[in-house]
């Protein structure tokens, strides 16, 4: 997932100085977001998916 | 519901609904539980914990909201709580240990992700998280206050705090490198 760097990472809204740290972070998080999700995700979703029809 | 009776849609559509929108935001939600505990097998657990308690609590939500900010809070306070229940199981992540000896082998000046990632661990919860909000999950000062449960004024404070603690820790302490948080005083670097 491409995102821009986060305003913050430019500093204030006030200044256009690049803060590599923010920048950093956000590199970080994006690798994070972008690595694949272990399959008792899809397993724990499947199950509200049955709550819901049994609630129904 | 009657919010969605006045648009038109059935709670089940919405409960659908919300289901996706959950789905999408999961590899951002393990992004910033990460971040929080360190531990990637603690924090999927976590984040399946907030998932649990949202699809419970999902009668709460109102459709149309922000359902980013409200499920971020979710974790958030989910964290928080279970922190306080178990303050001592925050011990120095393994991978976290590793990746520092590593670093202190192969130390050059410019800035690594290792160097950045290895300073937030060391910082305080509340600082560490207003960054990984702000510029990891690239949030708006207005999203943060509402994960956060504080006002504006409270999340530019907090961040410029947490801004300053960061850059000192990257900059300044590197060779105190070890960057390795104080909870594990047993690590010894060696040159």
């Amino acid at each position: 997932m491409t995102k821009p760097p986060p305003a913050s990472a430019y500093g204030t809204p006030s200044s256009s100085a690049f803060d590599p740290i923010e920048a950093a972070l956000r590199e970080i998080f994006d690798g994070i977001e972008s690595e694949p999700v272990p399959d008792d995700f899809a397993a724990l979703v499947a199950q509200f998916g049955k709550k819901k029809a049994g609630e129904a | 519901m009657p919010v969605a009776e006045e648009s038109g849609t059935s709670a089940d559509d919405d409960y659908e609904q919300f289901r996706r929108d959950m789905v999408r935001l999961v590899p951002s939600l393990r992004a910033f539980a990460r971040g929080l505990c360190r531990n990637p097998d603690t924090a999927d657990d976590l984040v399946q914990e907030a998932m649990l308690k949202a699809w419970s609590s999902r009668h709460t939500f109102t459709p149309g909201t922000n359902f980013r900010a409200w499920m971020y809070r979710i974790l958030r306070n989910h964290y928080y709580t279970a922190a306080r229940k178990a303050r001592r199981e925050t011990a120095l992540d393994p991978e976290v240990a590793e990746r520092t000896l590593v670093q202190a082998a192969t130390q050059e000046h410019a800035l690594h992700l290792e160097d950045v990632d290895a300073a937030m661990a060391r910082l305080p919860a509340h600082q560490a998280e207003i960054l990984w909000l702000i510029a990891g999950a690239g949030m708006s000062y207005e999203d943060a206050a509402e994960v956060m449960g504080v006002g504006i004024g409270t999340v530019k404070s907090r961040l410029n705090r947490a801004r300053i603690a960061v850059k000192a820790l990257v900059e300044g302490e590197a060779e105190a490198v070890s960057l390795a948080p104080a909870a594990a005083p047993t690590i010894q670097i060696t040159a």
